[in-house]
């Protein structure tokens, strides 16, 4: 399969949960291929990626990081990440920005409109690393889905098939951002 | 179930991205546009004072102390559920969440004993809602998925002991379930912790 391709053709909807059929050898092969024409080459292990975090949605009701519901979207459109290989925490923060006002754009007269709160820093190796003991396989994947005003975008995917492995993965990685969210101002 | 590789950032990750921040504050402004990232371990709802809970019955849902209103954790709680609601006029109008759907969480938790620690309340971008524990020994979920469906998870941290329970009728949350799926989870925290 190629992965640009694939990517082209599903930009819309559940392209992960499309993605989750394959085995675990296949997937990360795919890792290794490029997703997107418009990115610098795939994500290495050694890489650091944040998730931009949007107020209201997705925070906490202590309002300090991000709730495991908000990891539910690593399973279907993925979990968008920027690569601080390829963007300053300043350009970051102007993608997060941008993001809230096409939101509040598309919905003028939404009472909770976006506003862009912060950063969580993601270490890749560590995403990629976790392993399930029953089935012995990993449980999420890093793609370099890389936007056309944006070659620092990448996605962290869920790739797992059956419920249980899925709650216990977003476990897991709630686990790994937790307390790590920084907001900016 | 899986192995973990502890939720810390490797020393690596942390000092690019504290770098990253001097950077980024280094600028000619006074104020620095970027504070530093925070490490503080959230407050657990699990050691929230059982006579605060016990006591909560005969609270009204809003107290007042001079301009800041308090909420006990179960009316805070049920307070985010509300928000949820498509008919709440100071709602997200961009997610659409089942009014069915919020009132089996608010069922959940009114279903839980006096004293007994309150979820926190979430949802997805798809509207679907959940509730959730957690602490620095144990974490427990209640999804309820777009059809209404009620699944349960947990895991005891110190041991990675899981437990995951699917299609879950909303009449099946009584003492006996909550005993046996929650406080027995939360027995074991004590244990570990004395």
């Amino acid at each position: 399969m190629q992965l640009i391709e694939f990517f082209e053709q599903n930009t819309e909807g559940k392209k992960f949960k499309l993605l989750a059929t394959k085995s675990e050898a296949e997937l990360i092969a795919l890792e290794k291929l490029t997703a997107s024409r418009n990115s610098p080459g795939p994500v290495d292990d050694d890489e650091v990626v944040f998730h931009q975090i949007l107020d209201p949605t997705n925070l906490t009701e202590s309002r300090d990081g991000l709730s495991p519901k908000s990891f539910d979207t690593a399973t279907g459109i993925g979990m968008s990440v920027n690569r601080l290989k390829y963007a300053t925490l300043n350009e970051m923060k102007v993608l997060g920005e941008a993001r809230a006002a096409a939101f509040n754009a598309n919905f003028p007269e939404n009472p909770q409109p976006r506003s862009f709160w912060g950063l969580v820093p993601i270490d890749v190796a560590v995403v990629r690393s976790l392993v399930s003991k029953v089935t012995n396989t990993r449980g999420l994947f890093v793609f370099d889905t890389a936007l056309p005003n944006d070659i620092s975008h990448a996605d962290i995917a869920q790739l797992t098939r059956d419920e249980r492995r899925f709650r216990a993965v977003r476990l897991e990685l709630y686990d790994i951002v937790k307390g790590s969210a920084f907001r900016c101002e | 179930m899986l192995a973990a590789h502890k939720s810390t950032l490797s020393t690596h990750a942390l000092s690019t991205i504290l770098l990253a921040s001097v950077v980024v504050c280094s600028g000619a402004t006074a104020k620095p546009a970027w504070t530093p990232p925070k490490f503080e371990p959230r407050q657990s709802n699990f050691s929230e004072p059982t006579k605060t809970m016990a006591a909560e019955t005969n609270m009204p849902i809003v107290k007042p102390i001079g301009d800041v209103a308090f909420l006990s954790p179960k009316n805070r709680a049920i307070r985010t559920l509300q928000s949820y609601h498509p008919e709440n006029p100071l709602g997200d109008i961009s997610i659409n969440t089942n009014p069915d759907h919020i009132e089996i969480a608010q069922s959940i938790i009114q279903a839980l004993p006096s004293g007994f620690p309150i979820p926190w309340v979430n949802r997805n971008d798809d509207g679907e809602v959940g509730l959730y524990w957690d602490d620095d020994n144990a974490y427990a979920d209640i999804d309820i998925d777009g059809e209404g469906g009620i699944s349960f998870y947990s895991k005891l941290r110190s041991t990675g002991d899981e437990n995951f329970v699917d299609e879950i009728a909303l009449e099946e949350f009584d003492q006996r379930w909550i005993s046996d799926h929650l406080s027995l989870l939360l027995k074991k925290s004590a244990e570990t912790i004395a």
